[in-house]
């Protein structure tokens, strides 16, 4: 126990490495999405390319700010993250230039996996580790499913739309999407990095309400999120439902698996509808 | 745990499911039922979400209406019955988790007592303690640091792999009183521990057992997950719980130990009574034999006389030897009285005599060999006769 054998120093305190490491993501994700926004409006033929790449830098730019908390603000961050921005912002431009090159999206899973298990990087706190049995794993499968039938029928019952599949190669395009920026980029940062760290200093509730209100504020930021009041309103919720039985689901596994899997199964839902 | 209320769930919402003016219908209101049933059966997370489930059921029916025809009265309505088996669940969940928590706080409490309490050693007592104090408050480890009015410390805990410092957490707590909050045990500072390794925060909880007339020692817990103000104040209650049941126990030790001195006292005071006893019978025995002597040769030499015929010279020698026995007898009388007087406290009656020391050395000597005390004085005067 060492809280009987270990020395204790009461006035050790040790000055957050995490700010400088953030403000650098910040300041390298805004100039470089910038620039390509910028180059998007000048060329023709760039036209979309430059929008889809910033997209993939955005979400580059939340992996990163997750590598940086998850490695305590060490420099080390930065090998991981440039790999992790690399094959996002490829994968992003592919999906632009042919919705078959979306395939490219589950590659960033594995590039992330890879580089949190070759570099031997202790990513396991922040919950980048196996659940501790498959039940959690269907469990969230489960909730996120609920979530999007929900969603379906409430939104048809409510506001008349419809849910269909209208081009297999565009839905499936949105779920790769999900599958290596969307919901990776939100389990990582928000369930994963940022829920770990504040449950490390408070109790769960204030840490998964900051966790989620994080998490919404990145949907609310986003150009594709839902304009019209009820849909906005109704996104808000389900996305805030959706947050916190994220970090429930981490907190409970030790894994964001089941949040990220959670999260995917209502994407694929709410990909599924239509006005 | 929740599958009955669940199913209740489904079951009203088929009810209910088509029912074109379902607002006005009051069967939704039952939805309270399944909410009120986990919460009585499993608490305020499996009543939460059992509400909630409930809450997404009646969505389905009224946020369409509320779609239609704005925020009416109905629709308000709609909305509150909506929100009622969630809020309803929650607080009477906590209400049975808040009961069932304070039972088993009461139940563990009993239990260290009695653990506390018991005949074995003290350190069996205060490991079966420290068990019962880790399965109470659900944390990994549990330590005890008792400290005695000597100062003298006892630690218990589990896992204690090193020896226990003054300059921990516990030690810091038992020096100053106040209490010691560790929000992760892997990443904290003051523990020099900087990298968090396990997905799941480990707390630590110091707190100092206080009986208000002093601290007894401290409770030192480790506890993977929350351990919020709830949970710690769970802990605090707790903690003062067992500082009474320590002081108790150690009451009951002093008790115990008081009745073991004072019985080891009764033993010693009846073994002195006893040998008391003893040397009275054996100094009766003696006085006895002592009297028989002299008693016996007066006895014999008078019967000799009455009976017999014996001539004058011998007859004048069993006199003496009469008067001998006598003067024997009559010393020993008085011996037994001086002995009676000293016994009484009544002073002693000095009589100054002459005595040959010649004739007994030894009670110039003394005995021994030593010189005879105050109160004896030596003068020798013409003659070979030393008198005192």
């Amino acid at each position: 126990m060492r809280l009987l054998t270990a020395p204790f120093d009461p006035s050790a305190r040790v000055p957050s490495a995490l700010v400088r490491p953030l403000l650098e993501v910040a300041l390298i994700a805004a100039g470089s999405i910038d620039l390509l926004l910028t180059a998007d409006t000048l060329a023709g033929e760039w036209r979309g390319l430059g929008r889809a790449a910033a997209s993939g830098g955005s979400h580059a730019a939340m992996i990163a700010a997750g590598w940086v908390i998850a490695l305590g603000g060490a420099p080390r961050w930065r090998m991981p993250a440039a790999a992790s921005a690399a094959a996002l912002i490829v994968a992003s431009v592919a999906a632009r230039l042919a919705p078959a090159g979306a395939v490219l999206y589950f590659l960033v899973p594995l590039v992330l996996a890879r580089q949190a298990g070759s570099t031997r990087l202790d990513t396991r706190w922040i919950g980048w580790a196996r659940p501790q049995t498959s039940r959690q794993v269907v469990l969230g499968v489960a909730v996120g499913g609920f979530l999007g039938l929900h969603l379906l029928l409430a939104a048809s019952l409510t506001l008349g739309y419809t849910a269909s599949v209208l081009s297999l190669g565009g839905y499936l395009a949105g779920v790769a999407y999900d599958v290596g920026a969307n919901a990776l980029s939100v389990g990582w940062l928000f369930h994963g990095a940022l829920f770990s760290a504040l449950w490390r200093r408070w109790t769960f509730w204030p840490a998964a309400a900051i966790a989620t209100g994080a998490g919404l504020l990145r949907y609310l930021v986003d150009p594709t999120f839902p304009t019209a009041p009820e849909a906005a309103a109704g996104a808000v919720f389900y996305l805030t439902i959706l947050g916190l039985a994220s970090c429930a689901l981490r907190a409970w596994s030790g894994s964001v698996l089941p949040g990220y899997l959670a999260t995917l199964a209502f994407f694929a839902a709410y990909r599924a509808l239509h006005v | 745990m929740i599958a009955g209320p669940l199913v209740l769930v489904a079951a009203i919402a088929l009810a209910t499911a088509g029912v074109e003016d379902a607002l006005a219908m009051p069967l939704r209101h039952l939805y309270v039922a399944p909410a009120a049933w986990a919460a009585l059966r499993s608490g305020s997370s499996a009543a939460g979400l059992v509400g909630l489930m409930a809450g997404f059921c009646q969505g389905l029916q009224a946020f369409p209406m509320i779609e239609r025809g704005g925020l009416t009265p109905p629709t308000l309505d709609a909305l509150v019955s909506l929100m009622a088996p969630l809020v309803v669940g929650i607080a009477l969940g906590r209400l049975v988790d808040q009961a069932r928590e304070r039972g088993g706080r009461l139940d563990a409490l009993l239990e260290i007592q009695r653990a506390l309490g018991g005949e074995e050693p003290l350190e069996v007592r205060l490991e079966r303690a420290v068990t019962l104090i880790r399965a109470a408050l659900r944390a990994e480890h549990a330590g005890l640091v008792l400290q005695a009015d000597d100062g003298t410390l006892a630690v218990v805990g589990s896992k204690v792999s090193g020896a226990f410092r003054k300059d921990s957490a516990a030690g810091r707590v038992l020096a100053a009183g106040a209490t010691i909050l560790v929000g992760d045990l892997d990443a904290d500072p003051r523990l020099r521990s900087k990298t968090p390794r396990w997905p799941t925060p480990s707390r630590g909880l110091v707190l100092p057992l206080d009986t208000g007339s002093g601290r007894v020692g401290v409770l030192a817990i480790e506890r993977s997950g929350d351990l919020g103000p709830a949970a710690r104040r769970s802990v605090r209650e707790l903690s003062l719980h067992l500082a009474l049941a320590v002081e108790n126990a150690r009451l009951l030790l002093q008790e115990r130990r008081f009745a073991q001195e004072l019985e080891d006292k009764v033993d010693q005071a009846t073994r002195r009574l006893r040998e008391i006893d003893r040397a009275k019978s054996e100094f009766l025995s003696v006085v006895s034999h002592e009297l028989r002597t002299p008693l016996t040769a007066l006895q014999g030499f008078s019967e000799l006389l009455l009976e017999r015929v014996v001539p004058p010279d011998r007859a004048r020698r069993y006199l003496g030897h009469v008067r001998t026995e006598t003067q024997r007898l009559g010393r020993i009388v008085t011996d037994l009285l001086d002995l009676s007087r000293i016994e009484a406290g009544r002073p002693l009656e000095l009589r100054p005599e002459r005595v040959d020391l010649a004739a007994s050395p030894s009670l110039y000597r003394g005995p021994g060999g030593r010189r005879a005390g105050r109160g004896v004085r030596r003068s020798r005067r013409s003659g070979s006769h030393a008198q005192a």
